[in-house]
This record gives structure tokens, sequence and C-alpha cells, in this order.
């Protein structure tokens, strides 16, 4: 998921006669459905877009910890506090993978992280919204990770193997989260009165950033065309928008909450559900440091990177330490010390 | 408002969206669907809209094509939140019984097993032992738990049929829903009576996993824990000179390493 | 003091240990001072609250008046829990909270190895369970205090301090009162001084080597186990019991 507005580095699609050679070779490469591997040739346009568009995947899993981190402490029972903590570790873990899989690409993870707490990279809109009530945790895991599963199924596709390859794993997880998300939702909305207020209170404040979820609108996605020709994004954003709506209101219906969308109707001709743009004004705003949550999101990776130094220093010194005394042992000739 | 048109239009939304996600080869979305579809058959009272065939056909369309375990969320609607942990688990309601064969479905256990299931006397631990062993782990859903070794004994006492599951660690937070999988897939099969009993000693270890879950941790991508501590080769292109990047994965039982040679970096089970 | 009373006691220290460790803990969740370091917190505080599921539900079975494991984690007040005054410590810097982790872990590593030999069936089968997943917690985090005890000037600084912090809550672990003795009569639970020496040991090793000195003989700071907390677990309850408390009977 997460990846939204990733710049596409180059200007605009290439036509077949403007490539050389070696660059017809690996667009008919992707066009056969072949995957694209590390150590293969690839333009530095199609490389400096995957590593936007991973980095930026892989930082949203980080930020991601941290609405729901902000729950874990009040957690209501053992059994959902674990729940949670194994979630949040297996987003630490997606993450870190990420990391891995950008490297591939010969960016460091440190690089990349530079660059987030510069704010020169994003990370995905919606986790500069606020988890307020438990019932949050529930929807976080039932409409947010739903959205990612619904970007990242149809990425098991892109034309880059590490990231198709992570999004297959990747996808199973998530979707383990979703459904315990649904547990939750179901609990709160069959719970008492006040639990299913909360449960209502979540999809009202959860239910529009979501759909942002899949970036803007296709007429104004910029970036779109190129990538998709490299395969590196494989549906559209309107396109994958509309099958989580339409995936989402059933569900909606059977938890017997109500969308916050007046405006839904079914539609039979399309096959789809009719639904409502979210506010496109506050998604830029959300984009550009003004959410809810933006500052103390970034805010909070930035002091956790800075109060680490130390930390890091210390490991790193103690590590050269070793590998020092470890080097002097062999000199000696004294040989196995370890 | 929305509620008069939902009462008739979200089985042919959901046969939709199914099909399309079949298209894409997981089920990963679709389970959420049939999730809400059965639920309707298992909520009871009410709101329940009973699951129509065209409903199971989608989720059948939807097993054809791909993972299990996703599918098997159904399962969640259909008995609540409900058996949790230990204990003997309650028959779910009347009504439960179109979400069970649906989920059984789902989960690609086959109709015709399904239907066959009322039989005379009851079904052999041999034919138990083949039907868990279509359960899969939710996480890594290419096992199967009989694979990684959690089942550690089926008996029948009397007419109850006993499960016996170690969890593979203490926090470990799939095992409520471990659990609801093994009962939904079981009574999906005719089993009526059934105790699903936690044991902890001994404690589970990876020497446990089968080899034909090794195998397939493999060819998923994920390398089967080794003795020596460490991943024996790359699952993706079987080189040898590999590094350890984290002691913990994305999840407890796994640690992340990477391929000197193709660069790919995987998950390794870890040995415990 | 009977053997069930006492043994009801003990299970409480035990998951009350585990369980106040584990919110500390999953207080650093995605504020890791590295992803690695995130990823092992999360897994850690996941580890215990497993282990506090188990501890805590055998202690309501043996107490016999049907409560459950979440009925004593989020309906006790803080004089009825029996944590050591180590574990509720505040998280201070990457450095205290491995600190403490790390004498803690020792000493866990220690009890269930004794705990495995239990005359009581149930509890022998728990620290078997349990015992894998604190030796995994043992071997990081004194690779963590090593690591920075010997790493730079500042590591090894911050380090010792932690130690020195944290050194006079340690001997609590060791010392024992009738809930012990009755226990330990019967054959289910160790002397809470027969650890002591062990702890000692193997505490002093790892601190050696990372060019750590141990504090001397300081005041031990104790209560936890009776009962009698610092102010800060008070507040731990205060955010973990929020909901339960706000919304009585309700289902999660």
């Amino acid at each position: 998921m997460y990846a939204q507005m990733v710049k596409t580095s180059g200007s605009g699609v290439k036509s077949r006669s403007e490539m050389g050679a070696q660059e017809q070779a690996f667009q008919a490469r992707i066009d056969a459905g072949d995957k694209i591997e590390p150590r293969d040739w690839m333009p530095d346009e199609y490389r400096k877009t995957l590593i936007r568009q991973i980095g930026q995947h892989a930082h949203s899993e980080i930020v991601g910890q941290l609405p729901e981190g902000n729950w874990i402490t009040r957690a209501p029972t053992l059994e959902r506090k674990a729940i949670l903590l194994a979630k949040v570790q297996d987003e630490a873990g997606h993450g870190l993978y990420l990391y891995c899989a950008a490297e591939t690409l010969g960016v460091s993870r440190d690089e990349l992280l530079t660059e987030l707490h510069a704010g020169r990279m994003k990370y995905s809109s919606i986790f500069n919204y606020p988890t307020l009530n438990w019932a949050d945790i529930g929807a976080v895991g039932w409409l947010v990770d739903g959205a990612a599963i619904v970007n990242q199924v149809a990425l098991q596709r892109t034309s880059y193997g590490p990231y198709s390859r992570a999004m297959v794993r990747i996808c199973k997880e998530e979707s383990f989260h979703a459904r315990q998300g649904f547990v939750i939702m179901m609990k709160m909305a069959s719970g008492t009165p006040a639990q299913r207020a909360m449960a209502q209170d979540a999809l009202d404040r959860l239910w529009y950033p979501s759909l942002m979820m899949f970036g803007p609108s296709d007429k104004d996605s910029v970036h779109s065309e190129q990538s998709m020709a490299w395969k590196i994004k494989v549906k559209s954003n309107d396109e994958l928008r509309q099958k989580y709506v339409d995936q989402t209101i059933p569900q909606i219906e059977y938890l017997g909450l109500k969308c916050p969308d007046a405006d839904i109707r079914w539609n039979g001709e399309k096959g789809g559900y009719d639904f409502s743009e979210p506010d496109w004004a506050e998604f830029y705003e959300v984009i550009k440091g003004n959410g809810p949550c933006n500052k103390e999101r970034l805010g909070a990776r930035v002091k956790a990177w800075d109060d680490g130094e130390w930390v890091r220093d210390g490991l790193m010194a103690h590590a050269q330490k070793k590998a020092a005394a470890k080097h002097a042992a062999a000199q000696e000739g004294s040989g196995n010390v370890e | 408002m929305v509620a008069s048109s939902a009462t008739k239009l979200p089985a042919t939304a959901m046969v939709a969206s199914a099909d399309t996600v079949a298209d894409d080869a997981t089920v990963a979305d679709a389970s959420m669907i049939a999730d809400a579809t059965t639920g309707a058959g298992a909520r009871g009272a009410g709101t329940a809209k009973a699951p129509t065939a065209s409903k199971v056909a989608s989720a059948d369309t939807v097993a054809e094509e791909a993972t299990v375990a996703d599918a098997s969320m159904i399962a969640d609607a259909t008995t609540g939140a409900g058996a949790r942990g230990a204990g003997t688990a309650k028959a779910p309601t009347g009504a439960t019984d179109p979400g069970a064969a649906m989920s059984a479905g789902a989960m690609g256990l086959g109709k015709g097993q399904v239907e066959a299931t009322v039989a005379d006397s009851v079904p052999s631990l041999e034919q138990v032992w083949s039907w868990l062993d279509t359960v899969p782990d939710p996480e890594i859903p290419v096992i199967s738990l009989v694979d990684l070794g959690i089942i550690r004994d089926v008996a029948w006492q009397g007419d109850t049929l006993v499960v016996t599951v170690t969890p593979t660690y203490s926090g470990c937070p799939a095992t409520s829903i471990i659990n609801l999988d093994i009962e939904t897939a079981l009574r999906g099969h005719g089993i009526e009576t059934l105790q699903i009993k936690r044991q902890l000693s001994p404690a589970w270890t990876t020497d446990w996993l089968s080899d034909a879950g090794r195998a397939k941790l493999e060819d998923y991508g994920i390398a089967p824990p080794q003795p020596a501590g460490g991943p024996e080769r790359c699952p993706n292109c079987q080189a040898t000179a590999l590094s350890r990047v984290s002691q913990f994965g994305s999840t407890p039982c796994k640690a992340l390493w990477r391929c000197d040679s193709c660069l790919e970096p995987f998950d390794y089970f870890k040995c415990i | 003091m009977g053997r069930n009373d006492a043994l009801f006691q003990f299970l409480l220290r035990l998951g009350d240990n585990t369980l106040i460790l584990s919110h500390r803990v999953s207080q650093w969740c995605g504020h890791g001072p590295v992803l690695e370091e995130d990823i092992a917190l999360a897994n850690t505080a996941l580890d215990l609250i497993g282990q506090t599921q188990l501890w805590l539900g055998l202690a309501g079975e043996i107490e016999g008046n049907g409560r459950s494991a979440d009925d004593l984690a989020y309906l006790r007040d803080a004089w009825d829990f029996r944590n050591l005054l180590l574990v509720e410590r505040p998280n201070g810097d990457f450095g205290q909270t491995m600190m403490r982790q790390f004498l803690f872990d020792a000493w866990q590593v220690l009890m269930l190895e004794r705990l495995m030999g239990s005359g009581d069936a149930r509890v022998a089968a728990i620290a078997e369970k349990a015992s894998k997943e604190a030796a995994y917690h043992l071997e990081r985090s004194s690779g963590t205090v090593i690591g920075l005890g010997d790493g730079t000037e500042e590591s090894h600084r911050r380090m010792q301090a932690a130690l020195e912090d944290l050194w006079p809550y340690s001997g609590e672990m060791f010392v024992g009162d009738e809930v012990d003795e009755v226990l330990a009569q019967a054959g289910i639970a160790p002397d809470a001084g027969s650890l002591k020496e062990e702890w000692e040991q193997m505490v002093g090793n790892v601190l050696a080597e990372a060019t750590l000195s141990v504090p001397g003989a300081a005041y031990v700071q104790k209560g936890g186990k009776s009962g009698v907390h610092t102010e800060h677990l008070g507040f731990v309850l205060a955010e973990m019991q929020f909901l339960q408390r706000a919304y009585p009977g309700a289902s999660w």
C-alpha cells in the first residue's frame, strides 16, 4: 500500500523510438511479464522511481506503528494487547523487509531515513490521522489494512522481482490483520451502546482518509502513465478505489454501521457503487504537512532517531572493537579466536 | 436511504468483486466480503440475510484460484468471536449451517466432502488428520497446521473429538483464530461435538515441522529452520553466501536474512 | 498460610512481573533507536504478555473464585499487585530499559529453570514454555548490555549510570517471605534466596565483559512482592485498565 503520488522520474512515457536498444530490450521483458532482478540492467528513471515507491512504502510501515502503538498500553484485554503488539511488530518487520528490498537498488536505509526525517520523502497520508478510541484499532485493521491489501494484491504483479515477491508474503500477513481488525469491529458493533458509538465514530473519521490512500483521482494523477508502462504501478488509483469501496460497503452493512457518505448508491450498470470523492483539498494539505498528526508523527520518528544516536554509535564501536581484536588475533597467528 | 437498497444489492456486488479478486489470484480482499455474507447467516435474527447460492458460488470461485488462509476469515463471522482458547467449543446456532458449508467451500475442501460428512459411524482418526491437514496456518497459509506440528493429538473420547493443540510460543496471537479455524473446518465435515485442548508441555519445537512443511516454506520464499541456527541456502537462488539482517522479523518465529548473491531479502524460520 | 494461598500469591508475582514489564517495554513501540530494536522490543513485550496470560490464568484457577487472567490484570488495584519494584521502574533511556531487562532476564531464566522441576505439573509446563523465550531475551539483553557497556565513552557512561540506578531494586528478587517458604517446602518453587549466588555470577560475567563495575552492597528497595509499590505503578494501571474501568462489563 502506502504509496501515493510517487513521482515518476523522466518526462512522460517514452515511446519505443526514443529508447536505445538496451532500453527497448528492457521494456520488451516487462511487456512479456518477466521480472526484473537486482543485478539486471535497468534505466535510471526506473530505478529512481522504484526507490521512491518502495521507500515510501517502508516509511509508511514504520510511521504506521505510531497510531496503533498509541493503544497498546490501553488495550482492553490481554489477548487484544497481544494481537496488537504482534501487528505492530509485523509492521516494523515489513518496514525492515522493504528497506532491504530498496537496498537491492543501491540506496541505503540510512539514506532513505535521512530523506524521511528531512521531510523530502513521504509516507501514507492515512497515518497523519489520529486513533481516538479503541474501535479505531479495529478500523485501522479493517479499513486501512483492507485498503493496503487491495493495493498490494495488484502489486504482486509488479515488474521488480524482490518487491513483487515481498508483496505476496506481506499480503498474507496483512490479510490476517484485516481479519483481526474486523473481529474487533464485530465485537464493538454488537456490543454496548457506547461500543457501537465508538465503532461508528471510528468509521466516520476513517472512511474518507482510507479512500485517500489510493492517491488522487486518475485525471489528476500526473505520475501514473510511465509507472504503468514499467509495471511499477499495475492498476490505476480510481480502479483500486472502486474495488475497495465495492468490497467494503457490504461489510459496513453487515456490521450494522452507517457509511458517512450519504450518497452511496449501487450502480447496476457499472457493477459497482457510486460514491463521493474525498475532500481532495484536505488530502493535499495533509500531504503538505498540515494533517492533524503530521508534526507528532514525523517528530516522534526524528526524536527516536536522534535519541538513539548514542545507541547506534555504541553498538557500532563495540562491533569494530571486536572485529579489530579478531583481526589482531588472526595476525598473531593464534587462529580461531571468536 | 442506503439500507433499503442494501438488502438486495450486496449479493451482486459481492459476486462481482469476488470474481475480480480471483482474477488477481489472491483472496485477500474477497475473504472479508465472504465474511460479511456468511456473517449474515451466522448472526441470526434481525439483519440476517440468508446466504444465497450465488454467494456460495462466489466463494468457491475464489477458492479455486488461490490462497486459503484469508478465506478463513469467514470463520469469524460464523461463530462470532466465540471459541476462545481451550475448553469445549459450543455448537454454533442453527443459522450457521450455510456459513459452515460456505467456509469449508472457501477453504478449498470441496463440496463433495462437505456433503458426505454426515456418516453413520464416526470418521476415522486418519480421516480427521487429513482434514486438519487442509487447515492453513493463518499467517503462513502455504503450510497447514499439521505441517506446522502444532496438532499434537486427535482422539475420540466417546462422542467427543478431542484435538490437542500446542501453541508455538506463549503469546502467539493467532491462537484463538487457529482454534476457530480448526473448529470451522471440522464442523464443515460434520463433527458435532468437539473439544480443543491446549497442551503446553512438551513445548513446541521447530523439529516438529513436517518435511512437507519445510519444503512448502522454502517454495514460498521462507528458509526453513536449520540446527546450525541459520538458513542453509537462499530460497530464491539457492546460493549459500548469506548475511543476517535482524534477529527478529515480522513475526516472532522469523529472522530476516539477505542473500549476498542475488541480494534477495528473505525470512528465515528460526530454530527453537 | 495454606499451600493454595501461597501458590496463588506466587503466581500473581510471576504474572504481574511479566505484565508490568511488558507494559513498560511496549511503551517503546515505534520509538526505538533503530528498526531492529523496535521489532525486538515489540517481540519481547509480546512474549511477556503471553506468559502473563498463562501465569494469571493459572492463578485464577488456583484461587477458585472464577476470576480470569483478564479480571486479575484489569480489575485489581495497585496494592493487590505483586510484581517486583524493578519492573515498574520508568523506561528512562534505552540503556536503562535494556539494563532493567537484563537484570530481570537473568533472574527469570534461573527461576524458570527451577520451576521446570516444580512438583506442580501445571507450573512446570508453563515454565517449560516460557523458558525458551526467556533464554532468548537474556541472550539479546546481555548482548546489548555488553555492546553498549563496551561501546563508546558515552554509551559506557550511560550504562554504568543505569546499572547504579537499578541495582538497589535487584535485591528484592532474593528476599524470601512466607509465600516462598511454604512453596519451597512443598517442592513447588525454589527458595527465593537460593537463586542469588548463581544470578550474581551470571550477571557479573556479563557486566565484566561490558567493562561495567558492579556497584557495592546497596540498600535493598523492596515492597512490590507484598503490594507496597512505588508511585509509578498507579499510573501504569490507570492507563492499562482505563477501558475496563470506564466501561464495566463490556466485552472486547
